[in-house]
């Protein structure tokens, strides 16, 4: 297989600049997205995930920038006989009102928001807003965009695209305006689509309509999906490789399965502990984790997840940050718990 | 050991991680938010300053409110100097002796300063008596000058009164005044807002109608036709209250709208909900759940209303139509040029309306640090 | 749309008509107890003719009419433009009002273009600039302009035009140019007297403009689908103008009805000051004197003026937002 790679982020720090000091949303995260695959960004509230796909996008608005680290876009130039030729694109480096970086925005890397209700200008038709993206990245009459834009609200299963073109976002419902949504971000042909937590303001019913368009879209449009969420249970249905953050880090990061059935990080166990599963004694207490979310003000001292650990070591973990540890496999865990066997290997190896 | 918490998870390092982070309770959350707004810390400053002079306005100013300097009509500045004619520098400040003559092309008296006489300023001088906080009789005043010498801090009106002192006076009337017609406004305000908001249906209906009708009328003249009413017979203290009223009758009906949006939203709140299930009676309701909630939108409002009570004084005394000789407001002070070409030629007449200004001003700092403050919760 | 017009229009009708009642309360009826009291003196001071004289008064005031025929008859008076007659100056208030409505109006309408016509960029620049050096320049300026009234601002400046030309710029002309024919002279003259009154009134208007359009503008663009519009790779300028601006606009025509309220309103007091040739000083006038009929009608006049500009500032906002339509 040739270079697959589509988008790496390199030890990427978005820092917020507020009046009361700085606060490190995304502080040191690094991934890979492969072409036409699905990565899972895993989560709390807080934890930075959103900032961290704004920060791909360079959508990250004052008092916020991105202060650190690399973010590289493979683009395909263009495929002949041979193969292809690619292009990397540093994103960290353009100007994010620049040219170069808004013809990568919306064409080539899209992204869907969380909240349908409130992603959509109120005054414009949604036709209107999905031919504006068109029409922007591509030179092409009204008439032509509008039925590209039919098309595609067809697509994506929106009943009576016809209609629906020239409908005003507040006569859609909610699944319908996600619809809406997807298809405003997929009307390019992106190679990358970020999708922040689509379903988490929609029902249930409509949440699995829309996983099963976007899973059936990703198959016919080859495109790759970077996943958000804080719903385990979408990660499991939806992507193959997963990484879990914390307070603006990774913490571990593996592919689905691995994930789920041999977690290594205490955060992740801790997560999937406090899932209720079917077949418990109903009695039993729900295990959650203790503590809150600190403030991002107050970040805690070495691992930050360590006042909440049941596994700490007192002089260890609230004393420097761990170092990221490579399980083999592509399985990659952030905690002091392992870095002692891997030191424990080297050595044993070394000597 | 380790914060075993009830929730049936351990975590043995959270409990000297929270020692180190500290919850806030909500006002103080409230009054982080204020200071932090640096105008409006100006603003309250500027206000306590300008309050505390007004109720020691008797100790503050060299004269009193009704001191005439028979000789010295319209008199400009004789300001505090510390150096003299030939370069002297004097430790104790002091004020010329003026000399006054007759223009002979205008016919109008000038003067001038008398360099060889030398008033010093005494402090904790006798002055005019009077009685300090309106209760206790007393006649030292924070500083003056010995007669016949003359200290005009802000120059003199027409009838030859200080207009310093006539200022220090005019504040008790000017800062007042809006105070009493915020607080009509507030409680008829409130309770109207309340009842429609929480009763809703006619009586709902109704008060909104009047309200409309009321704020379709333009404020300032609606003010200047109510004033015109007040009869020009009354007592100065009679006609206070007055225009107290006429100030509060225009402000009420938005207030009251504001209080009836609020209820309106808190009604459905699952807690006024819990309450209802639990049979607790109406007035329970409003006056445990709904008050405490609207409280601080509410005084925030009154305290923004209180600019415009402050304009309105000054505007309708200005024109005559407020408060009435001898009672002094600054507005009264500013009529008492009579006519705009006045205040060309004695520009000091105007200092009156520089205090309107820094009144009105510092209140709105005061109001939007207050606006901002109440709602802690916001978003930058 | 056109039945939410419909029925609007048919919602201020009630309103019309309480501004009516409460009108010829003020009005008409104590106006019936100063006639009364005015006839009274005609018959005492024992003129010839005062008999004619006072059946005619009795006759035009309806004094021997019960109320509600009086108010379907004054109303009747009052829309053919009879508004009675001034008591200070015993003419028809028509006469005395029609020139000084129409200067009112034509300076209101410059007022008000010219407050939104700067306030609005200036806001739009405030929020994309927001704490820039400008913004803050504008701020200090905006919170001036708020707090000082009009008619104090008129009163400084027309201090500072004294101590620069030396003249006391009240009034549209310098005495002499009132009567004279339109000469260059007299364009000159103008613009050297009208900066005061247009600056007075339009500075606290545009700093309130420019204050509402940049808190709705800095809330629109903290929206989400700003943020979804620019995800979409439109140029910057696009999403502030197109869809943030346009987005920030509704509440400020919201408040399009409070602006004319304000012009109406801080108008007459800096008229007064200025001895502008408009309504605001004959009304003044009219209420120190308690000549009812003259100011009871301008008060009218604005009142509806205001009723119907709310009228159109929510027509307007319907127009500017699909949601409102489709109630």
């Amino acid at each position: 297989m040739g270079n697959n790679l589509l988008l790496e982020v390199h030890d990427l720090k978005t820092h917020f600049f507020t009046e009361q000091g700085v606060v490190r949303a995304v502080d040191g995260v690094s991934c890979e997205v492969q072409r036409g695959r699905t990565l899972g960004v895993v989560g709390e509230s807080g934890c930075g995930k959103t900032v961290a796909s704004l920060s791909i996008l360079r959508l990250v608005q004052k008092p916020g920038t991105i202060v650190g680290g690399k973010i590289l876009y493979h683009r395909i130039q263009q495929e002949n006989a041979v193969g292809y030729t690619e292009e990397v694109v540093d994103i960290t480096d353009l100007d994010p009102y620049g040219v170069e970086m808004r013809q990568i925005r919306g064409a080539e890397i899209a992204m869907v928001f969380q909240e349908p209700m409130t992603s959509l200008d109120p005054v414009y038709t949604v036709g209107n807003q999905i031919i504006e993206a068109i029409t922007y990245h591509q030179k092409m009459a009204k008439r032509e965009a509008r039925e590209i834009a039919i098309e595609m609200l067809d697509r994506v299963n929106m009943p009576q695209p016809q209609q629906a073109v020239d409908s005003y976002p507040h006569q859609l419902s909610g699944g319908m305006r996600q619809r809406a949504m997807i298809a405003m971000a997929l009307s390019c042909r992106p190679s990358l689509l970020i999708a922040d937590e689509p379903t988490t303001a929609l029902d249930v019913t409509t949440e699995a309509q829309i996983l099963e368009l976007l899973r059936e879209l990703q198959r016919d449009l080859g495109m790759a999906i970077m996943y958000i969420t804080h719903d385990l249970g979408v990660i499991a249905e939806m992507v193959e490789e997963a990484i879990v953050m914390y307070l603006g880090q990774v913490v571990e990061q593996a592919d689905v399965n691995t994930l789920f059935h041999d977690p290594k990080h205490p955060y992740m166990q801790a997560l999937l502990r406090s899932i209720p599963k079917i077949g418990r004694k109903s009695r039993a207490r729900l295990d959650a984790i203790a503590g809150m979310v600190p403030n991002p003000h107050n970040i805690p001292s070495g691992c930050s997840f360590h006042p909440r650990c049941p596994s700490f070591m007192p002089g260890v973990c609230d004393a420097t940050a761990p170092q990221m540890v490579d399980l083999g496999g592509g399985h990659l865990v952030s905690c002091f718990l392992y870095s002692d066997s891997r030191e424990r290997n080297g050595r044993d190896a070394g000597e | 050991m380790g914060v075993a918490t009830d929730i049936g998870a351990t975590a043995p390092g959270l409990e000297a991680f929270q020692e180190r982070v500290a919850a806030l309770s909500v006002r103080q959350l409230m009054w982080l938010r204020y200071r932090r707004n640096r105008l409006a810390i100006i603003g309250g400053v500027f206000l306590l300053i300008m309050y505390l002079s007004a109720l020691f306005a008797g100790f503050l100013a060299p004269y009193g409110v009704r001191t005439t300097h028979d000789k010295y009509p319209a008199a400009s500045p004789n300001s505090i100097r510390f150096l003299d004619a030939e370069g002297k520098f004097h430790l104790r400040p002091f004020v010329y002796g003026l000399k006054a003559e007759i223009d002979p092309q205008t016919f109008l008296k000038t003067y001038t300063p008398i360099t060889d006489e030398i008033y010093p300023v005494k402090f904790f001088a006798k002055g005019v008596p009077y009685k300090l906080l309106g209760l206790i009789d007393t006649d030292i005043h924070l500083f003056g000058v010995d007669e016949p010498g003359k200290l005009f801090l802000l120059g003199t009106d027409r009838n030859g009164r200080d207009l310093f002192s006539r200022i220090l006076y005019g504040a008790q009337v000017s800062l007042s005044v809006g105070l009493v017609g915020v607080m009509l406004s507030l409680v008829v305000g409130s309770f109207v807002g309340v009842m429609s908001g929480f009763y809703g249906g006619v009586v709902d209906n109704v008060v909104q109608r009047v309200i409309e009708v009321l704020t379709s009328f333009p404020q300032i003249p609606l003010w200047l036709a109510l004033a015109s009413a007040v009869p020009a017979n009354w007592s100065p203290i009679k006609v206070y209250l007055g225009i107290s009223i006429v100030l509060s009758i225009v402000g009420w009906g938005g207030l009251a709208r504001q209080v009836r949006g609020m209820v309106l939203s808190l009604r459905e709140t699952d807690y006024v909900m819990a309450a209802r299930y639990a049979n607790c009676s109406d007035l329970r309701i409003i006056v445990r759940h709904l008050l405490p909630n609207t409280l601080s939108h509410v005084l925030v409002i009154a305290t923004m209303a209180i600019p415009g009570m402050i304009l309105g004084e000054t505007a309708l005394s200005f024109l005559g139509l407020g408060i009435r000789p001898p009672m002094t407001s600054w507005g009264v002070l500013l009529s008492e040029a009579q006519h705009v070409r006045v205040f060309l030629q004695q520009t000091w007449l105007l200092t009156p309306a520089i205090f309107v200004l820094a009144a009105i001003v510092s209140f709105n700092f005061v109001g939007d640090g207050a606006r901002d403050a109440a709602d802690p919760f916001a978003a930058e | 749309m056109a039945s939410y017009i419909v029925r609007r229009v048919i919602g201020i009708i009630p309103t019309l008509l309480i501004i009516a009642v409460v009108g010829f309360v003020v009005m008409e009826l104590p106006a019936g107890d100063y006639v009364t009291r005015y006839i009274a003196e005609l018959e005492a001071s024992g003129q010839t003719g005062v008999r004619e004289q006072a059946a005619t008064l009795r006759r035009r005031y309806n004094l021997d009419e019960p109320a509600y025929l009086r108010f379907v008859k004054w109303i009747g008076r009052f829309v053919q433009g009879d508004f009675g007659e001034s008591f200070i100056y015993n003419k028809p208030v028509k006469d005395l009002i029609g020139k000084r409505l129409m200067m009112t109006l034509v300076l209101s309408l410059f007022a008000f273009i010219l407050s939104w016509g700067i306030g609005i960029p200036l806001g739009i620049y405030s929020a994309t600039h927001q704490y820039s050096r400008l913004d803050n320049l504008f701020t200090v300026i905006a919170f001036l302009g708020l707090g000082l009234p009009a008619f104090l601002i008129a009163l400084f400046l027309l201090v500072l035009g004294w101590s620069v030309t030396g003249e006391a710029l009240t009034s549209l002309f310098s005495s002499g140019f009132e009567m004279a024919p339109w000469s260059l002279a007299k364009v000159l003259d103008l613009l050297k007297h009208i900066w005061i009154p247009v600056l007075a009134v339009v500075f606290t208007g545009t700093a309130w403009v420019v204050r509402v359009m940049r808190g709705n503008l800095l809330d629109e663009l903290r929206v989400n689908y700003v943020q979804a519009a620019r995800a979409k790779g439109i140029p910057e300028r696009v999403v502030i103008w197109k869809h943030a601006v346009r987005n920030a606009l509704h509440p400020l025509v919201m408040a399009l009805g409070g602006t004319l309220a304000w012009l109406m309103s801080g108008f007459p007091i800096v008229a007064q000051v200025l001895s502008l040739p408009t309504i605001g000083p004959l009304y003044i006038e009219a209420t120190l004197q308690q000549d009812v009929f003259l100011g009871g009608t301008i008060l009218i006049l604005i009142s509806i003026l205001l009723v119907v500009g709310n009228l159109l500032a929510d027509i307007a906002l319907v127009w500017l937002d699909p949601r409102i339509r489709y109630e």
